[in-house]
Parts: structure tokens; C-alpha cells; sequence
């Protein structure tokens, strides 16, 4: 453990984390695997009205209630049918009351990896009319860019207001 | 009198810092109110003040008169038995200080006199400071005692579960102490334990019980001052302690169920020679590990019952242990014919009894883990009947199979019974420990109140019952200081002498409801809308509807008490009322007729609860709807169905004119039955309102768990709580009042 601290204070900070990346749409985006509970296939979801669009109701985590957002909605994609590939990324989020399990939607999930702190670009500025507090900084891995995502951002951002609906 | 040299006459600029104590004491005794902690404290703050400058002065003197102040202010802090003597004590308290002022003005002359006056002054002093103690009960207290025990088996029963709850979160903590002896919360908890155990057991005449509690407290306290260290043995003995007040609060239970009350106890002089022992720092005398004191060794049950000495036993034991083969002490003893058989087996018979007894009865367990536990059998219930309903195995031809997959249901169930009534417990110990409390604030400011109980055996989440209680405690003060009236008044208002609360616990429509019913003086709404306004919460000329304008009375500061007392009408509670209630995502309800009494009624929602429910499908949709909100299901008629202005529809139920509500409308469901003649009408029923709620069938009754929808999802207006359906998918349980507060605020919904 020292050990590897010390190389990281030797070579700058080339600190990693593992990420997990998925896809929506054409875009990868990443999430930090500490934040992932599990992966699940897509199944029964009851929707909850009086919510936003973007939740697509609750599901039967064993025995435990959760709510479910599918992040192309969020996002503001166009609605997808659900195929083979589409997942339910359970994430665990932070709180003021404490630990929140939500399942979010993507369209498939392709890999973890391990994305070092070098190779992480901070987010370009895209103008007033673009948010981009819930990203953590753009990676590039083998040619590809991935946008890594704060989730507790991403599904609070607007306020848990807005979430609850 | 000769004066003192530094000081001028009576109404001199200088003051000496004595004298400026002396006033602190003699103000603070005046305009202290009983149980003013606060002024408590600046007086013994004084004293320890004069304490010191007297020492700097050099006077010996006057330290014993701060030494009594001291003595008093303290028991008056921590003692709430000493405390019912307040008056006494704060008539010491001036006096004391009155006596130290003369010796601060040197007046030596007075010394008979003063001695005089410290000799009457320590009489008042023990009777405050044996208040705790209950040999030294004044009458008062003795009357009040022999009435409850003729009154009250529940106190027993209610000091017994609560003496052992202590007693275990001692045992908890105690291991925490051990691993960290200098941890002073850990010791301040602990000693606030025992102080409580003292002062119930001391108020319900239990000698044994409240001297070990006492002299462990003394212990503690000494640790706590730092005088002594925790030590080993000091832990040992406390451990001690905790196993014998356990033993004697068993045999209370005892006692208790037998039908006798009790006073009577083996002794406590093994444990408190110990703990003296370690007081003194004596360490040896702990006897042995912890572990070996629980259950009693049989040397040490033999000796207690005076059948041998310790010294006989020693001798027997130091053979024992040179022995190769270690025999039984019993057998031993037996052989050297310094016991006879029988005192033997009885002696094993104590500590077998013993033994048994130490295996606790309840066990905690961390509500996570409880939790989990119940969500898995829900979903076993749900794997089992997957299984059982798959047409692979349906197609299956064997008997045996068949009686083994029956054995597998019948389980099944069982479990899940059980499971779904382990956080569940009945309201009724909540409920009865408020009728001590009626009856003592009844008492109090001089009116009768009966309590009535109903619903005790209404079941609720064991979190909800402890966060219930103090908005209960709250709502029963206020309805029997505030409602009902004195005897007098009640008399000529043509009501009996004696006033009656009711406490009322229901499930409906999802919910728990609590109400305190009172048949008192009741609310008059243009009083309070008058005081709302001169308290600026209400701007002048507003008009508020009668539950707007009860609503009121929640606000923080409000107040309707025309004099405060001490029981409440300070202007708190009520708020801290709303706010507690309105933590659990409750609600409060007033009711009142001017003259005849007060409903409260708190509604909780159930955050693990089983209701009744009917399950009924809206589209692709299914929702339960709570039994206890339904009135009846129909299919209206053509003529039945009315329109208003083409827009607001309405359902006539036998002379009965009900809004519409379509369900798949006001949830955004596509599908669904479009004409109500066609679907099924549930007519649901919250607060006095009927609606009628279209739905496409009804697909069963059903009990269902209430879970949360998860994080962010609580507070959907219109829904309550999820259950995992029989297919593992969640059913939304509806929230009916929610709904008819949506549609309210929705005209075209209606």
C-alpha cells in the first residue's frame, strides 16, 4: 500500500480507477465501479405516476423496492425499445438520509476498465445552455472517449425534487 | 455586630465577592420556578464559588455550610425523588447561605447560634438528601407508594421490562467500557442507567434492588470523578451488579405474576461487600472471571445459604484442584461429609435456576439484518410459488413429489408469518404506560380523568412505537391540562365530575391512527383565531375554515393557556408535536365541539406494516387499494352516471352523489376502461369523504407488506408504498386521501 502511494507521488499522480463503461447510443460513458452494486437484465418495471419521464417506475430488487431511471431519457435521447443488450446498472448513492440503491437504464454495458488519472481531460466547455456539472472529465482509451459521469450528480442534479416528480 | 472592616453598611457601592454570591443565591432562590435546572445550577455554581473563596481567605468554617449546598444541589439535580422536596431545599439553600454570610462578616459571636441553626438546617438536609432512599421517605411519598401497590401490578410489570431494557444496554455498554475504561459518555451512560433503575425502584419500594443500584451508582460516580480508575475488577463487580439486579428483577417478575407484589430478596451484601471492596481498591476480591460468575458458582450458593464457610470450601477446593481428576465440588463436599446430599442438590437447583434465567428471553438483533431477513422470505414465498405453479413441474406424476412440494408451501408460509410479525408489536405497552401518566397528571392539577383504551392490540413497527411516544405523551398532556376541566366546572357545565380520555389506536386505509379523544371544555375556534391574530400568525380580517384555524394551534409558540403550569401552556409542544408527527410523514387532526371535548387524531404511515388490501387492475396496471378505505364495489347503471357541465362526472350510489375519479386518467395509464358502465366503480372513503374510483376489475384480496418506493420515490402524492406482488413484480398501494387531494386541487378530474 505505501509502496504504491509512493510511486504515485514519484510519477506525478497517475492515480487510476476502475470504471464501468456503457453505451447510449453512440456515446460510452463510464461510471466509478465503487458506486455499482450490480448489473441486472432488464425486467418487470412498475411505473410509479406522478414522476418524470426519465423514471421509469420501481422494480423487485429481492425483496427491496427501487426506483429505476433510464439515463437515455434523462439525457433527453429518443426512447429505445428495450432489447437482449439493455441493462439495469444498480448504483449505490449518498444521501443525507443516508443510502439509496436506484437502478439506472443504458443500452448495453461493454467493459471495466481501468482509466488513470492522465488520460483524463476535464470537460470542454459547451456554452451556458449546456450542463455539464455531472461530468467528471472526458477519457480517451484506444481512440475512444469516454465521458465519465458523476451518477449522484447525474440523478440529483436537478434536485431530488425534480426526482421524486 | 461589629462589622467587617472592608465592607461598608447595608446598600454600600462595594460589594465583596462573597457577598455578590450570596446575592446570586438569594435571587435565584426567589424567582426559581420548581425543577428550574437552570437556576439549579447558577445556585450550587455560587456555592462552589464561595467554597472557594472561603478556602482563600483561610476560613474553615464556612466550607461545611458549602459543603451542605453542595450536597443538596446535587441531589436535587441528579434525584428526581429528592427533588419532590424543592420547596424544603430551597429554603436550605437560603438559609445555608444566610449562615455563611454571617461567618463571612466575621461574626464569631454567633457561633451557638449558627451551630443551632446547622443542627436544624441538616434535619430539613436529609430528609432532601435521603429522598432517594427509602427509608427516610417522608409520609407524602410512603401514602403514594402503598396506594400503587395496591393500584399496580402494570408498574411492576412496567418497571420490570423497563429495569431489564436498562439492564441490558448496560451489559452493551459495559463491553464498550471495558475496551475504552477512560470513555466518560459511555460512563455518564451507564450511570444514568443505574440512576433511573435507583430512582423507579426506590418509588416502587424494592429495598434490594434500589441499595445495589445505589451503591453501583456510588461506584460509578467515583469513576466518574476521576477517584477511581476502571479497572478489571471494577468492571467485574458492575457485571456482578447487572447479573444480581437481573436475578431480583426476575423474581419481582415473579412475584409479580404470582399476584403478590414484593420486597424480598436473598441479599444483597455478597455483591455490595464487593463492590465496597473495590471501592476501597481491594482488587482480589472479584471473584474469578467474568464468565465463571454467571451462572453463581455452588460454593458460593452453598455458602450464601449458610450450609458451609467459605473457609471449608477452600479447603475442599485448593484438594480439588491438586486432584488429577477434577471432581465436582458437590460430590466433594459431600464425601468429607461437611454437607449432607440433599443441601447439595438443592444448592445445584439454585444455580441450574439461575443459569436458566440468565438466558435472556429476547434477543436484539440489528434491524438491518431484520429487515433483509424479511424481504428474503417474501421472495421465497415468491420463488416457491414459481416453482410450484411452472408447468414443468405441474406435469409431474408422482404422489410423493406432491406431498413434499405441499410440506415445502406449508413451511413456506409459516416462515413468512413469522417473519412478517417480528418487527410488529402490539401498541398496548405504549398505551398503558400513558395511564400512569394520566393519572399522575390528574392528580397534579386537582381534576378526575379516566383513560380509556382502544385498539391496544394493534399491531405496530417497533421504530414507530418509540418515535411515537413522545408526540403521545405531548397530545395526553395537553388534552388533560388543557381539555379537560376541573371537577367544579364540569359539575356545572352538566358533565360528570370525572373527565375521560380516549385513546384510540386503528389501522385505516393504510395508516396508523392514534386519537386522543377528550370530552373536555373543547376548542373555541374565535379564541384562538383572536389570539392567532394578536400573535401575528394570522393577519387581521383572514378567514380561516374551522380545521385551518385549529390548525393553528400547532404553530410554534401558540399558545391558548390563560395561566402556564407546569405540566404544559408554555407555548412548546404542540409544534414540537407537528413536527415530531410530521417526521414520520404523519399528519395531525383536530376535531372539536366548544364545550363537549377534542379529538386529536395522528396518522402515521406504516413504514413495515401488512394491511388488508384489494388488489384491482387499471390497464396493464395493478394497484392495491387498502381494504379499510373501501366501502363497496359496483357497476353503476347508465342512469347512474351523471355529468356536470360535460366535465365533472358523477357516480350516484343509492341517493348518494360521489365524484368520479378515472384512475387511469389521473395516473397517465393509456389503456383502459374508457366507460364506467363497463368497468367497476370502488366507492373509497377517507375522512369523512366518499369518491368513487373507476377501475377495469378486481383481481383479489390480498395481504401485502407496505415497503417504501426506494429513495427519491417516498413521496409520491397518491401512492403510499409498494408491496412485491405474488409474481415478484411491485404493486403500487394506493394512497386514498392522496388522491383525493390531487383531485381536489383538479377540478376536470372530477
Amino acid at each position: 500500500m505505501a509502496e504504491r502511494q509512493g510511486i504515485d507521488a514519484a510519477t506525478g499522480s497517475v492515480k487510476s480507477h476502475k470504471f464501468l463503461t456503457f453505451q447510449l447510443g453512440e456515446e460510452i460513458y463510464g461510471l466509478d465501479i465503487l458506486k455499482v452494486k450490480e448489473i441486472i437484465g432488464i425486467m418487470d418495471i412498475t411505473p410509479v405516476p406522478q414522476s418524470p419521464p426519465f423514471v421509469k417506475g420501481v422494480l423487485n430488487l429481492r425483496g427491496k423496492i427501487i426506483p429505476v431511471v433510464d439515463l437515455r431519457l434523462k439525457f433527453g435521447f429518443d426512447e429505445r425499445e428495450y432489447t437482449e443488450r439493455t441493462c439495469i446498472i444498480v448504483v449505490e448513492l449518498e444521501t443525507p438520509d443516508g443510502k439509496m440503491l436506484v437502478g439506472i437504464i443504458v443500452d448495453a454495458v461493454s467493459e471495466v476498465t481501468n482509466i488513470s488519472e492522465a488520460d483524463v481531460e476535464p470537460t470542454p466547455e459547451f456554452g451556458a445552455s449546456f450542463s455539464t456539472e455531472y461530468i467528471r472529465g472526458m477519457a480517451k482509451i484506444k481512440s475512444k472517449v469516454v465521458i465519465l459521469l458523476d451518477i449522484g450528480m447525474v440523478l440529483s442534479g436537478g434536485g431530488l425534487g425534480q426526482f421524486a416528480g | 455586630m461589629s462589622e467587617p472592616e472592608i465592607s461598608d453598611p447595608q446598600g454600600g457601592p462595594e460589594k465583596t465577592p462573597a457577598e455578590v454570591q450570596f446575592d446570586r443565591i438569594s435571587v435565584a432562590v426567589l424567582t426559581a420556578t420548581r425543577d428550574d435546572m437552570r437556576k439549579l445550577g447558577e445556585i450550587l455554581s455560587s456555592f462552589e464559588k464561595l467554597g472557594k473563596i472561603a478556602a482563600s481567605e483561610g476560613r474553615e468554617d464556612v466550607p461545611d455550610a458549602v459543603r451542605a449546598g453542595d450536597a443538596v444541589g446535587t441531589a436535587l439535580m441528579f434525584d428526581d425523588t429528592a427533588r419532590k422536596h424543592w420547596d424544603q431545599a430551597m429554603d436550605i439553600f437560603s438559609r445555608l447561605a444566610s449562615c455563611c454570610q454571617e461567618v463571612f462578616r466575621g461574626n464569631k459571636m454567633n457561633r451557638p447560634v449558627l451551630s443551632r441553626i446547622y443542627s436544624d438546617i441538616r434535619e430539613q438536609l436529609e430528609i432532601v438528601l435521603e429522598g432517594g432512599e427509602v427509608e427516610e421517605a417522608p409520609p407524602a411519598a410512603v401514602a403514594d407508594k402503598s396506594m400503587a401497590l395496591d393500584q399496580d401490578k402494570e408498574l411492576y410489570t412496567d418497571f420490570i421490562t423497563e429495569s431489564m431494557e436498562h439492564l441490558d444496554s448496560i451489559e452493551v455498554k459495559m463491553v464498550d467500557l471495558e475496551a475504552a475504561p477512560d470513555d466518560s459518555e459511555t460512563l455518564n451512560a451507564i450511570f444514568r442507567a443505574f440512576h433511573t433503575i435507583k430512582g423507579v425502584s426506590g418509588f416502587l419500594n424494592l429495598r434490594d434492588v434500589n441499595e445495589l443500584a445505589h451503591r453501583t451508582e456510588t461506584l460509578l460516580d467515583m469513576a466518574r470523578r476521576n477517584e477511581l480508575p476502571v479497572t478489571g475488577p471494577v468492571i467485574d463487580v458492575i457485571f456482578e451488579a447487572i447479573d444480581g439486579m437481573k436475578g431480583m428483577v426476575r423474581d419481582v417478575s415473579e412475584k409479580v405474576s404470582a399476584g403478590a407484589p414484593t420486597r424480598e430478596f436473598i441479599g444483597t451484601d455478597r455483591i455490595v461487600a464487593r463492590i465496597t471492596a473495590v471501592q476501597e481498591g481491594r482488587e482480589d476480591s472479584a471473584p474469578g472471571t467474568r464468565a465463571a460468575s454467571i451462572p453463581p458458582r455452588l460454593g458460593d450458593v452453598l455458602v450464601e445459604q449458610g450450609k458451609i464457610t467459605q473457609a471449608e470450601i477452600d479447603a475442599t477446593l485448593s484438594g480439588q484442584a491438586d486432584g488429577a481428576e477434577r471432581q465436582p465440588l458437590g460430590m466433594l463436599l459431600v464425601e468429607e461429609k461437611k454437607i449432607s446430599p440433599k443441601d447439595v442438590a438443592q444448592a445445584i437447583r439454585i444455580q441450574k435456576n439461575a443459569a436458566n434465567a440468565i438466558e435472556a428471553q429476547d434477543i436484539r438483533v440489528n434491524i438491518h439484518k431484520l429487515d433483509g431477513l424479511v424481504d428474503m422470505v417474501g421472495e421465497l414465498v415468491i420463488a416457491q410459488s414459481l416453482v410450484c405453479n411452472d408447468p414443468d413441474v405441474m406435469s409431474i406424476d408422482s404422489q410423493r413429489f406432491y406431498r413434499n412440494l405441499s410440506q415445502l408451501g406449508r413451511i413456506t408460509s409459516e416462515l413468512q408469518k413469522i417473519s412478517m410479525s417480528l418487527r410488529m408489536v402490539p401498541i398496548r405497552a405504549t398505551f398503558q404506560k400513558m395511564s400512569r401518566m394520566v393519572r399522575d397528571l390528574a392528580k397534579k392539577s386537582g381534576k378526575e380523568v379516566t383513560l380509556l383504551m382502544e385498539g391496544e392490540d394493534t399491531e405496530i413497527d417497533r421504530n414507530m412505537i418509540e418515535e411515537i411516544h413522545d408526540p403521545l405523551v405531548h397530545m395526553i398532556r395537553n388534552s388533560v391540562d388543557h381539555g379537560v376541566e376541573k371537577p367544579d366546572v364540569r359539575l356545572a357545565a352538566n358533565k360528570s365530575a370525572c373527565g375521560t380520555v380516549t385513546l384510540r389506536a386503528f389501522h385505516h386505509g393504510g395508516n396508523v391512527v392514534i386519537a386522543v379523544e377528550d370530552d373536555g371544555r373543547g376548542l373555541d375556534p374565535e379564541k384562538i383565531l383572536a389570539k392567532g391574530q394578536e400573535r401575528g400568525v394570522v393577519p387581521a380580517g383572514a378567514s380561516l375554515s374551522e380545521s385551518e384555524i385549529f390548525a393553528l394551534l400547532f404553530e410554534p409558540g401558540f399558545s391558548t393557556a390563560e395561566k402556564i403550569t407546569d405540566i404544559s401552556g408554555r407555548g412548546v409542544g404542540l409544534d414540537v408535536v407537528k413536527r415530531n408527527v410530521e417526521k414520520l410523514r404523519g399528519t395531525i387532526e383536530t376535531r372539536s365541539l366548544l364545550g363537549q371535548g377534542s379529538t386529536f387524531q395522528m396518522k402515521f404511515p406504516l413504514t413495515l406494516a401488512i394491511i388488508d388490501g384489494i388488489v384491482v387492475r387499471v390497464g396493464e396496471q395493478r394497484y392495491i387499494l387498502p381494504t379499510n378505505s373501501i366501502v363497496e364495489a359496483l357497476r353503476p347503471p347508465r342512469e347512474d352516471y351523471l355529468t356536470v357541465e360535460q366535465r365533472a362526472e358523477i357516480i350516484r350510489v343509492r341517493e348518494e352523489l360521489l365524484p368520479l375519479i378515472r384512475l387511469h386518467r389521473l395516473f397517465s395509464i393509456p389503456e383502459g376502461i374508457q366507460d364506467p358502465c363497463d368497468g367497476l366503480v370502488v366507492v373509497i372513503e377517507s375522512e369523512g369523504q366518499k369518491r368513487a374510483v373507476l377501475v377495469d376489475e378486481l383481481l383479489g384480496k390480498q395481504e401485502v407488506v407496505i415497503k417504501t418506493l426506494g429513495g427519491g420515490m417516498a413521496n409520491v402524492r397518491g401512492i403510499s408504498g409498494g408491496a412485491i406482488m405474488g409474481d415478484g413484480r411491485v404493486g403500487l398501494i394506493l394512497d386514498v386521501s392522496g388522491i383525493f387531494e390531487i383531485t381536489g386541487k383538479q377540478p376536470s378530474f372530477n
